[in-house]
C-alpha cells in the first residue's frame, strides 16, 4: 500500500449539511474540482520546472481519494494518495500547489481581484464546481484560514466570467415550455421554453420516448415540465445538457396561464384593459408554488381590467373567486352556491396567513361541494 | 324588450381559460358606470354582432354568449335601449346592485345560465 495523507478538508455549510453528512449529487462537484486539481498541478509543474509539457501519465501516480466525513456542518476529508510501490512522486508538491492557487482564486473573485492565481484558460473547470449549491449554501475550501475562500453561486459565476471562455456557463434548470421537433435519426430535439427562443439539444441517453411523448403532447396544445442542466451562453439559454426528469403539465398549470396573462398589454379589453405588472404575477406564481397544496385543485386565473386578477374555483354549485388588487397582495374572497343561494365574502391578507386560510377554505369546499 | 329577447354578450379572449369564461365577462368595470354592453339578440343575430364587435368597431371577441331579459329581471337588474354607440346596442344595468358582493352573485348566475345556453356564436 502507498503513503498517502490528507490533502483537503473543505467544509460543507447549508441546512443540507448539518447532519454531517453529504448528499450524493454532491459528489460529483468533488469529482469535477478532482479534474481542476490536476489540471492546475500539470500547470504548476510546467511552471516550476520550466518545462513545455508535463509529464506523461502525470496523474497516474497519485489519486485524490474522499477518505471520510468530518463534522462540523460537514467536511468531506479528501486524501492524496501515492500509488503502491512508490514512496515519494514528483508531482506531489505542485498537487499542493494547486490546491492554494485555486484557493487564491476564490479568495481573489470573492474580494474582486483581477483573478492571477490560475490562468484563464483553466478558469472553465470550475463551471461543473458547485452547480447543484443553493441560493442559500456554500462551500468553504480553507475553513481553518482568515480567509476562508467561500465558494457559491456569486462566486462560481464571477470566475467563470473571468474565463478566457466565458460565454457559457452550466446550471441546473426546471423549464416550462413546448417540444417542437424530436429528430431521433440526428438525436436532436427542438425546445421552446416558455417567455424565450427555441433551442435545440441532443438527446440524452434513454430519453427518445419521453421526448417523443412530450412531442405528441405539445403538437396537442400541451405544456411540459424539464428540470436538468442547461448551457447559459451570454446569460441565454443556448442548449438542455442533460434530462433528469420530464412530465406532462396540467392545463391547469399556473405558471402556464400566467405567462399567457402577462403578454396582454395595455388595451387588452376593449382598449381599456390595464396590462398586469409582472411583479404581480411573479409573486401570485410563487405564492401558488410555495404556499399553495400541491394536492388541492387549482383555480382558473383571469386578468382584471384595472391590472390585477382573479382566480376562480368551481366546485360543484360552489362558484368561488380570489380578486387580487394590481398594487396590494391582498385578497377578496367571494363564494355563491348556485343550488342554495348561500353567499359570502371576506378578505385575505397573503402576506400573512391568507395563503393557509385559501387553501382551509377551498378544502373545505371541495369535500362538500353539492 | 321582450322578456325572451336575448341580450348578446362578447366574450374578450383573455376571460377564457381551458374553455371555462370568468364570471368577469358578465361583470360591469367601474369604468363601465355598472352597466354591461350587449347587443340586441331581436335586431341583430349572434354572428353578425360579432363581425359588427371585431370589423367595425376592432375590437376582440372569443364568441358570443347570451342571457335573457326576464332572466336579468329575476336578478333585479333590467336591459334598456342605448343607441347611442350603435342602433343595436343595449345596457345591463347593475345600478339597483349596490355592493361588489350583490353585483359579484348576479354575475355568477348569468355567467352559469350563457353557459346552459351555450355558445350563440363561436368561430370555427
Amino acid at each position: 500500500m502507498g503513503k498517502s495523507k490528507i490533502f483537503w478538508s473543505p467544509r460543507l455549510v447549508g441546512a443540507r449539511y448539518e447532519t454531517h453528512s453529504i448528499p450524493l449529487d454532491i459528489l460529483k462537484d468533488f469529482v469535477a474540482l478532482e479534474s481542476l486539481i490536476i489540471e492546475v498541478a500539470k500547470y504548476e509543474f510546467k511552471k516550476k520546472n520550466a518545462r513545455h509539457r508535463a509529464p506523461r501519465k502525470f496523474s497516474n501516480q497519485i489519486s485524490i481519494q474522499l477518505s471520510g466525513v468530518k463534522p462540523g456542518s460537514a467536511r468531506p476529508v479528501l486524501t492524496l494518495a501515492i500509488l503502491p510501490g512508490l514512496l515519494w512522486s514528483p508531482v506531489e508538491p505542485a498537487y499542493e500547489r494547486a490546491r492554494d492557487s485555486i484557493i487564491a482564486t476564490i479568495n481573489q473573485a470573492a474580494n474582486g481581484e483581477i483573478i492571477t492565481a490560475i490562468p484563464q484558460n483553466l478558469l472553465h473547470l470550475f463551471d461543473k464546481i458547485g452547480r447543484s449549491l443553493k441560493d442559500d449554501e456554500c462551500i468553504e475550501f480553507a475553513p481553518k484560514r482568515k480567509q476562508k475562500a467561500i465558494y457559491n453561486q456569486k462566486i462560481r459565476e464571477r470566475i467563470l466570467k473571468a474565463s478566457s471562455e466565458p460565454e457559457l456557463i452550466s446550471n441546473e434548470v426546471s423549464l416550462r415550455g413546448r417540444v417542437f421537433s424530436c429528430d431521433i435519426a440526428s438525436k436532436v430535439f427542438g425546445f421552446e421554453p416558455l417567455g424565450s427562443g427555441k433551442i435545440l439539444s441532443h438527446i440524452p441517453v434513454n430519453f427518445d420516448r419521453q421526448l417523443i411523448a412530450a412531442l405528441a403532447h405539445s403538437e396537442d396544445g400541451g405544456y411540459v415540465f424539464i428540470e436538468g442542466m442547461g448551457t447559459y451562453k451570454y446569460g441565454k439559454l443556448a442548449t438542455i445538457e442533460e434530462i433528469s426528469h420530464i412530465s406532462h403539465l396540467d392545463e391547469m398549470d399556473t405558471s402556464i396561464r400566467l405567462a399567457e396573462i402577462a403578454k396582454l398589454k395595455d388595451g387588452w379589453l376593449d382598449g381599456q384593459g390595464v396590462h398586469v405588472d409582472t411583479r404581480l404575477i411573479a409573486w401570485l406564481e410563487n405564492g401558488f408554488d410555495e404556499k399553495y397544496p400541491s394536492n388541492l385543485v387549482l383555480p382558473f386565473l383571469y386578468p382584471t381590467p384595472e391590472g390585477g386578477l382573479l382566480a376562480e374555483w368551481r366546485l360543484g354549485a360552489n362558484e368561488i373567486s380570489l380578486e387580487i388588487e394590481p398594487d396590494s397582495h391582498n385578497g377578496r374572497v367571494h363564494v355563491l352556491n348556485l343550488k342554495t343561494d348561500e353567499d359570502d365574502e371576506f378578505l385575505l391578507d397573503l402576506d400573512a396567513d391568507g395563503w393557509d386560510r385559501l387553501a382551509e377554505f377551498i378544502s373545505s369546499k371541495v369535500g362538500n361541494n353539492a | 324588450m321582450r322578456d325572451e329577447t336575448i341580450l348578446l354578450r362578447q366574450i374578450n379572449p383573455a376571460f377564457i381559460q381551458s374553455g371555462k369564461v370568468t364570471s368577469q365577462a358578465f361583470r360591469p368595470t367601474p369604468k363601465d358606470d355598472n352597466g354591461l354592453s350587449v347587443y340586441d339578440g331581436d335586431m341583430i343575430s349572434a354572428e353578425e354582432s360579432y363581425i359588427h364587435f371585431r370589423k367595425s368597431l376592432k375590437l376582440s371577441s372569443f364568441g358570443v354568449l347570451g342571457v335573457s331579459c326576464a332572466e336579468c329581471n329575476n336578478l333585479e337588474i333590467t336591459a334598456y335601449n342605448d343607441p347611442a354607440p350603435y342602433p343595436q346596442h343595449c345596457i345591463i344595468d347593475f345600478t339597483p346592485l349596490e355592493t361588489s358582493r350583490k353585483r359579484d352573485n348576479a354575475a355568477k348566475k348569468l355567467r352559469n345560465l350563457a353557459e346552459v345556453r351555450g355558445w350563440l356564436f363561436c368561430p370555427e
